[in-house]
């Protein structure tokens, strides 16, 4: 449970061997460069927070914007990245649930770098096959429409463009319906002389009638004016010289020409699958010397000498200090945070505190200086997931698979602290399931008839005569939470030596809240017929009175309008409020868990009527409950981790985090080897670091 | 006067007839009334969550449209205003179990009373937080890396569902 101490590094090294103390930094991957910007920041503690808003200090990927070589190494990665996510589908290396990141030696590295333009090339041809593929596709969908459009014409046993004759035209109409034609026909015949319509097509039930209409040339005017006055549609066939019957069947074969032609390019990227692996190789290599460019940013040149400012965590001194004087010319320097500086926030924690961190970052990152609640927050969470999600059954189950993940793959930093804290929830879900005898529901009970039940350590939350027990519970739960959030407001307080502030700030509400707690005692179920209550609740009105004055005077201590300063406090009766609202918020680990319970209940009792259990007793139908029951549980364990997993975060940010988190700190971002498939293990040989440059 | 006599021992069945009737809801009404209790809460509850999440996936959709790779703000978001749903589910069940056959009228009424806080509550704030979720949707579009504070956002609205949930157990196991 800590954030790491910083120290800040100055450098300064020749020329000469910059990109070989880059290497040597990045393979170190603790060096957290600062940009030269940050150290011309006004360094007052005070103004702090407001000049960092007015000043903005650039992101290295702005001031590259135009570095001609990093956008063409950020193009080569965007072609690689397509090329990996259009063959992932064709991938047929084992493959993994979560994403996790493959061990590969420097010197493979190395050896694919080395075959960079090859790769590069390859990864050509699978773009251009990729857009050669598209293009017959788009041909495909060209060819049917024309062949849906050359249907009703097939009856004509000549080609649409012999048809005319020196004399004569033929057109080529439609009408949308039997109805329509036969009006068409009526007056067409009416109105040209001498003249033939032949009927090619017709749709059953009076649908749309394909027809050729044959005249004397001498007559087209009087034909094209009757076209566009009865509602019919006109084909331009002439183009088409063969029947129509041909030039279906050429139509056909062209479309399967594009599909074999698709089909021969979908088997050539099959194959070229076998160049995932160094794609990605090659894509996190160049990723690798991305992130040195970035580092570069703020690293100052002159012709001769390099030097450049940055934190590194206090562990880290000695080895990095060793590592750039023994190999180089250089001079070093650390000191101290200076007062004002905000060094970044590296989050040291053993497992338990290390699992909340990503939950912790998605609400802000910790700000250097604060304590570290990561443990707490973690147990707590843990102890509150348990709770909601309340069956041994699902505990075990989620302790498994994430135990079982942890082992077998290879996880990425962040998924792997999600694991951990999934795995203590796993633990702390069968230490409720067990409290409150739910494993599976009462699936035994079901099973075997209600001849053998699993009974609770402790009591059935289900039972009607425990829910007044179950709720006060759970508020008991939520003062302990929001008294320990308290209470890391008042370390946090004393950390920085501000006694006095502690004791007003964190010591009076004690009081004031517990009088509070106190006074209302009488009115929460299940405590108020407790001797306790009888006994503590007159002393609840002194308390909370005592408390109220106790901020009433001090709470505007700060402030220098002196009616302030007397009577700040007065907004604290609103806290009251607060106060009772925050506690209220835990009864959600109480409908949480009845949710949980009673569904896994619903759904044993559903999946034993389904069986017949109740009236034939086990037979072979036994195989539908175990059906029902498996896919009902699955469902319920999804939805109800879910619930339980926002509601944990729920009350971890609002109310824990509430109390006392300043966050808003600077994340510790050092040089090193971010990567996104594999993970680079150092090879023996010195030279294989320089592969990556 | 025959016809007259008629009309009035027609009317005098009648009025036996209602009576009986009477009788017979204030027998089994009780049982009746409860179970429409039940059924309020499934149902009001029920509808707003599907609703809700109607609205939200539909949104999660147009945002997976424009980029894959979120389908965990999509999922998360969508399955938010579900719980009001579960939450009427699980108070219709456990009314079901209070539910007995010829209870009296009395009984059945305040049984059917205990429904209606989280239907009621779970119906409108369901569809509310629905609302909300839609716009962590937008959110997620735009800030990919701070979807979990619409997350938290989103849940502020579901603690009505849940106070009202409370009282209605309470009432169930009065």
């Amino acid at each position: 449970m800590a954030v790491s101490g910083m120290r800040h590094i100055s450098c300064v090294g020749l020329m000469r061997d910059k990109a070989k103390i880059l290497d040597m930094l990045q393979k170190e991957g603790v060096v957290h460069f600062a940009s030269p910007a940050e150290a011309m920041l006004p360094k007052t503690a005070e103004t702090e927070s407001e000049a960092e808003t007015d000043i903005v200090i650039p992101e290295p990927e702005t001031l590259l914007a135009d570095n001609q070589a990093f956008i063409a190494l950020n193009d080569k990665r965007a072609k690689l990245q397509k090329c990996i996510e259009e063959l992932a589908r064709y991938d047929t290396r084992k493959k993994h649930l979560f994403s996790f990141l493959r061990s590969v030696k420097a010197a493979e590295v190395a050896e694919v770098d080395s075959r960079a333009d090859e790769i590069l090339s390859e990864a050509d041809k699978i773009i251009a096959t990729d857009s050669a593929i598209k293009d017959a596709e788009a041909e495909i969908a060209r060819l049917d429409s024309e062949i849906l459009a050359l249907g009703p014409w097939t009856a004509l046993p000549y080609a649409p463009a012999d048809c005319d004759t020196a004399h004569t035209a033929t057109d080529f109409l439609a009408a949308g319906s039997r109805k329509e034609f036969e009006e068409f026909r009526t007056a067409f015949l009416n109105a040209v002389s001498p003249s033939d319509i032949c009927v090619l097509n017709e749709e059953k039930n009076g649908g749309a009638v394909s027809f050729a209409v044959t005249y004397l040339k001498s007559d087209r005017l009087i034909a094209e004016k009757l076209y566009s006055s009865v509602r019919v549609t006109r084909f331009d066939l002439s183009g088409m010289s063969n029947t129509p019957e041909a030039q279906l069947s050429l139509l056909k074969a062209q479309k399967q020409q594009k599909q074999d032609e698709i089909t021969a390019l979908t088997e050539n990227r099959k194959s070229a699958a076998q160049h995932l692996s160094d794609f990605e190789i090659l894509y996190d290599s160049l990723g690798i010397r991305a992130q040195k460019m970035l580092a570069d940013v703020n690293i100052s040149d002159s012709s001769v000498t390099f030097n450049f400012d940055g934190w590194i965590p206090a562990k880290q001194e000695k080895k990095i200090a060793a590592a750039l004087t023994d190999d180089f010319i250089c001079h070093v320097e650390f000191r101290d945070p200076a007062e004002g500086e905000l060094p970044p926030t590296k989050l040291e924690n053993r497992v338990l505190g290390s699992s909340i961190e990503p939950v912790e970052s998605l609400y802000s990152l910790l700000r250097y200086g604060e304590l570290d609640p990561s443990a707490i927050a973690a147990f707590f969470y843990a102890l509150f997931f348990g709770f909601m999600f309340s069956d041994a059954g699902y505990g075990i189950m989620l302790t498994v698979a994430c135990a079982v993940i942890l082992i077998k793959c290879k996880l990425k930093a962040s998924m792997k602290k999600y694991m951990w804290l999934f795995l203590f929830s796993g633990l702390s879900t069968i230490f409720w399931g067990v409290l409150f005898g739910s494993w599976f529901g009462n699936v035994v009970q079901t099973v075997t008839l209600g001849k053998f039940a699993l009974k609770p350590l402790w009591f059935d939350p289900q039972d009607s005569v425990n829910t007044e027990h179950f709720l006060a519970f759970t508020l008991l739960l939520g003062v302990i939470h929001l008294y320990t959030a308290l209470a890391m407001k008042a370390a946090n307080l004393i950390a920085k030596g501000k006694w006095l502030d502690a004791v007003c700030d964190v010591f009076f509400w004690y009081i004031f809240y517990t009088g509070e707690i106190l006074f209302l005692l009488p009115y929460i179920p299940y405590y108020k017929d407790t001797a306790f209550c009888a006994k503590a609740h007159p002393y609840g009105v002194y308390l909370l009175l005592a408390g109220f004055i106790l901020i009433l005077f001090t709470k505007g201590r700060k402030s220098k309008n002196p009616f302030i300063k007397l009577f700040g406090g007065i907004t604290c009766l609103y806290s009251l409020v607060d106060m009772l609202s925050d506690c209220l918020s835990y009864t959600r680990l109480m409908a949480m868990g009845l949710a949980t319970s009673v569904i896994i209940n619903v759904f044993n009792s559903i999946a034993a009527s389904a069986a017949g259990l109740e009236t034939a007793g086990i037979t072979f139908r036994f195989i539908i409950f175990i059906l029902i029951f498996v896919a009902a549980n699955l469902f319920n364990f999804a939805i109800n981790a879910l619930g339980a997993y926002v509601n944990a975060c729920r009350l971890t940010y609002i109310e824990f985090f509430g109390k006392f988190y300043e966050g808003d700190g600077k994340e510790y971002t050092p040089l090193c080897y971010n990567t996104e498939y594999i993970s680079v293990e150092p090879g023996d040989s010195a030279e294989n670091t320089g592969a990556v440059s | 006067m025959i016809s007259t006599l008629n009309l009035l021992l027609s009317e005098a069945g009648e009025i036996t007839t209602a009576a009986d009737t009477t009788s017979k809801f204030f027998n089994w009404g009780g049982t009746a009334i409860a179970l429409i209790g039940a059924l309020l809460a499934v149902v009001l509850a029920g509808i707003g969550s599907g609703l809700a999440v109607k609205n939200v996936a539909s949104a999660g959709l147009g945002l997976l449209s424009e980029d894959p790779k979120q389908f965990m703000p999509a999922l998360v978001l969508s399955l938010l205003p579900s719980t009001q749903g579960i939450y009427g589910f699980v108070i219709a069940f456990m009314m079901l179990g209070k539910v007995t056959t010829g209870m009296a009228y009395a009984d059945g009424f305040s049984l059917m009373l205990a429904g209606l806080p989280i239907g009621v509550v779970g119906l409108l704030s369901a569809i509310c937080q629905g609302k909300v979720a839609a716009a962590g949707i937008q959110l997620a579009a735009k800030q990919p890396k701070h979807w979990s504070r619409a997350m938290i956002l989103t849940l502020l609205v579901e603690m009505f569902a849940l106070l009202s949930f409370i009282i209605s157990i309470f009432m169930v196991n009065r």
